[in-house]
């Protein structure tokens, strides 16, 4: 028998045992050990490998390739700011070999579970601009659909008092409906009067911002009258997101389960957009309209479902800090999770699994430069500067494309 | 294509494994010095008041006893909490939170690492429910609003002709950071003060809503200067220096905020209500040194501790009138003293605007 026979005879085993390494390394890693990636990775290559022994290698050779293939634009990008991000530190004075030490550090070791609770608004926000990107529009307003999201778990978490598993979908439901809601207008001029959603959604985001202090003066944050001013009452503790340390006592007290509903979010978008009639329309309303009409989609239709669902997202990021993390509204809050939810959407040029990875280097960065800035001493406003610069490459991938263009013209000149 | 691709991914292979070798070693270093440290909120250092007055006191503590300082700025309001639990967690025997809006993070922060001390500056905890290792640190701001008042009120109305800036209108203008209490008891104090003085002046408020903004400091600032107001007295940090910058501007006077800001623009700026933050600090650092931290309680700094007052005129020092000069030091005896209670709401104040 030979090693194949003996892999083929036992795959249900190693399947299992894949299994196992598998999810134990996300229930590690999700709970802030960064050792459980290692154990992730070490299942995905272990399946790639058992998948190369005994299946068409050629397969399995394109299935990696194509996939590095689209990581490269982020991945060259990442690696060019990280050195610009050196240049600035040598001439600002600062090691970078020791500062990023430290990054890399704070980001994905010592305060990786701040990097968690980072990402888990992003994805949903990453989320719901990459949604609308499919369709070929800009929701860059996500910021305010944030602002809905957060006003309406905080009313609602103050008020509802049933059981947990009754009042958080309950609330998560409500606050993404009033966040589509919320879109509702911009769709309606986008369709009808062909208004830019651009400005529409960004003028409507500011109106959510400025209009959450007044929300928070009426829920118990009110300076004149309160003990705790520019902040809402806190939510009913019954109306808290799980927090991982009741399940699993080695957990950071502070994560919840946010994340993994963040995560289930976005393989649920994921099939939606790639395996569902309405996702097929919006991908073809977003990469050729006119084609989409003649085909008998229906454009305003296919745009209000888009800006719907984007809306939707963005009001599951606000639920989700509100009732995960502060478990309170607080004024003058200023995370731009919104604004940031555009970056992490581009940098995954808008793939719904992608945001995921995305929102995660990003939250990490955030974490890791505070890190930083308390240990090196090194101001965090490199990781600005880092974060700046990966955008900049990614988006200008079509640089790429155009030099490409260029020398395949050249070289068939030549020819 | 594929080259391009192989050597990138191996470079950046060889990037991450490299700061990964070099993350490795960072681990606890000893340190012989105690190790204090302050959290500051956003807009942070470089406002040229509270918090650099806190950090003031941290170099005294350096520079007098020896310390090891660390100073963080949060990015964001969710670092609050991260910033002050890692500060406990890299050895710091003492951290200060600094900002009233930092109150939830300090007890957070206090009640995962009982092994630190924590100290609030502006934060008032409850001595019932608090962990025993939070100290907060107030102030009589509304103290220092009051000596301010009488000076501006004064100013303003029987003392029109010792500079061209001041006018008849007799209208005097505050800039509000956040309504905050640190804040309203500025804002009570000062409004108490004038109407000691000058019972029939106007006092016009603004709330900015932000403490670092500092374009919109300006803007306020003009707006009071069109409403006819000479003195604008800014309490309200970093979008306090655009306060200053407008009143230059705009030829009026300022009244500082927090620590002494004449140098900020020593012709615009007659005096300063002053807070003791640096003194304060130092002092709570010290205890700290001395094993005497007390944690659980509140620690209240007025007058009477001599934390609390108005800076010196410097340049103004020949051109403001001696009456004013005597009015300032007599309510100063007579609230030291209690006969003079100063209100430290708006509401005992009877300000509504």
């Amino acid at each position: 028998m030979t090693a194949r026979e003996i892999l083929y005879k036992y795959r249900v085993i190693v399947f299992i045992l894949l299994f196992l390494l598998a999810g134990s390394g996300i229930i590690l890693y999700i709970t802030s050990y960064f050792a459980g990636l290692l154990f992730i990775l070490l299942a995905i290559i272990i399946y790639y490998g058992f998948h190369f022994l005994l299946k068409d290698k050629r397969i399995v050779l394109s299935e990696i390739k194509s996939i590095a293939k689209k990581m490269l634009i982020p991945l060259a990008g990442i690696t060019i700011a990280v050195l610009i991000g050196a240049v600035v530190m040598i001439i600002t004075g600062y090691n970078p070999l020791t500062a990023y030490g430290a990054l890399f550090y704070g980001g994905f070791v010592k305060n990786w579970h701040v990097s968690l609770l980072n990402a888990a608004p992003l994805i949903f926000t990453g989320l719901s601009v990459a949604f609308a990107f499919k369709a070929g529009l800009f929701n860059i307003g996500a910021e305010g659909q944030y602002y809905i999201g957060a006003m309406a778990a905080a009313g609602l978490g103050i008020y509802f008092d049933w059981h947990p598993l009754v009042t958080i979908p309950v609330i998560f439901l409500a606050a993404g409906l009033l966040g589509s809601l919320y879109n509702f207008f911009p769709a309606l001029l986008k369709v009808k009067t062909g208004a830019h959603e651009v400005i529409t959604t960004m003028m409507f985001a500011h109106i959510a911002r400025y209009f959450s202090s007044i929300f928070i003066r009426n829920f118990g944050g009110d300076p004149s009258t309160s003990s705790h001013p520019y902040v809402t009452d806190p939510v009913l503790p019954s109306n808290w997101l799980l927090r991982f340390k009741d399940m699993f006592p080695w957990a950071n007290y502070r994560l919840h389960s946010g994340i993994i509903i963040a995560i289930l979010t976005a393989f649920f978008v994921h099939y939606l957009l790639s395996y569902t009639r309405i996702g097929f329309e919006i991908r073809a309303v977003g990469s050729n309209p006119a084609a989409a009409k003649t085909q008998g989609i229906s454009t305003g239709k296919t745009v209000f479902i888009a800006l719907m669902v984007a809306g939707f997202l963005s009001a599951m990021a606000g639920v989700n800090q509100v009732l995960g993390l502060d478990h309170k509204l607080y004024g003058n809050l200023s995370t731009g999770y919104g604004w940031n939810g555009i970056s992490v959407a581009l940098l995954a040029s808008n793939h719904p699994v992608g945001v995921i990875f995305t929102s995660i280097l990003w939250g990490a960065l955030d974490a890791g430069g505070q890190y930083m800035a308390r240990t090196q001493e090194v101001h965090n406003s490199i990781v600005e500067i880092i974060k700046g610069t990966v955008l900049f490459l990614v988006v200008a991938r079509y640089l790429y494309t155009y030099w490409g263009q260029k020398r395949k013209k050249k070289e068939t000149c030549n020819e | 294509m594929k080259k391009y691709l192989t050597w990138s991914l191996i470079f950046c292979f060889i990037l991450f494994t490299g700061t990964l070798v070099i993350a490795m070693p960072q681990g606890e270093k000893k340190q012989d010095n105690i190790m204090v440290s302050i959290a500051t909120d956003i807009g942070g250092l470089g406002d040229k008041s509270f918090n650099d007055g806190c950090y003031a006191g941290l170099e005294k503590a350096k520079d007098e006893l020896g310390m090891e300082i660390k100073v963080v700025e949060s990015k964001q309001m969710t670092d609050y909490v991260p910033n002050l639990s890692g500060l406990a967690e890299d050895g710091s025997k003492l951290v200060f939170a600094v900002g009233f809006l930092m109150a939830d993070a300090i007890l957070e922060s206090a009640q995962h690492y009982p092994e630190s001390y924590f100290a609030g500056i502006d934060i008032w905890i409850d001595p019932a429910s608090a962990p025993k290792n939070v100290l907060g640190i107030n102030y009589k701001e509304h103290e220092s609003g009051y000596l301010a008042g009488i000076v501006a009120g004064l100013l303003t109305k029987e003392y029109v002709t010792i500079s061209p800036k001041l006018n008849n209108n007799n209208v005097l203008g505050m800039v509000l950071g956040m309504d905050i209490p640190p804040v309203e008891r500025y804002q009570a104090g000062f409004y108490a003060g004038v109407m000691s003085v000058n019972p029939d002046c106007t006092v016009i408020s603004i709330v900015t809503g932000v403490f670092d903004d500092q374009a919109k400091g300006k803007e306020a600032t003009f707006v009071l200067a069109e409403q006819g107001a000479d003195i604008v007295f800014q309490i309200a940090g970093l979008t306090g220096l655009g306060v200053i910058n407008g009143a230059k501007e705009k030829g009026i006077f300022a009244i500082g905020v927090d620590v002494d800001q004449n140098y900020i623009a020593p012709e615009t700026v007659i005096t300063s209500a002053e807070k003791g933050v640096t003194e304060s600090t130092f002092l709570v650092i010290k205890s700290v040194k001395e094993g005497s931290f007390k944690g659980g309680q509140n620690l209240v700094f007025g007058l009477n501790e001599d934390s609390t007052g108005i800076s010196p005129y410097h340049g103004f020092d020949s051109v403001i009138p001696q009456k004013v000069k005597d009015k300032v030091n007599q309510a100063i005896s007579d609230i030291k003293s209690g006969k003079i209670v100063v209100p430290s709401t708006r509401v005992e104040a009877g300000y509504n605007q």
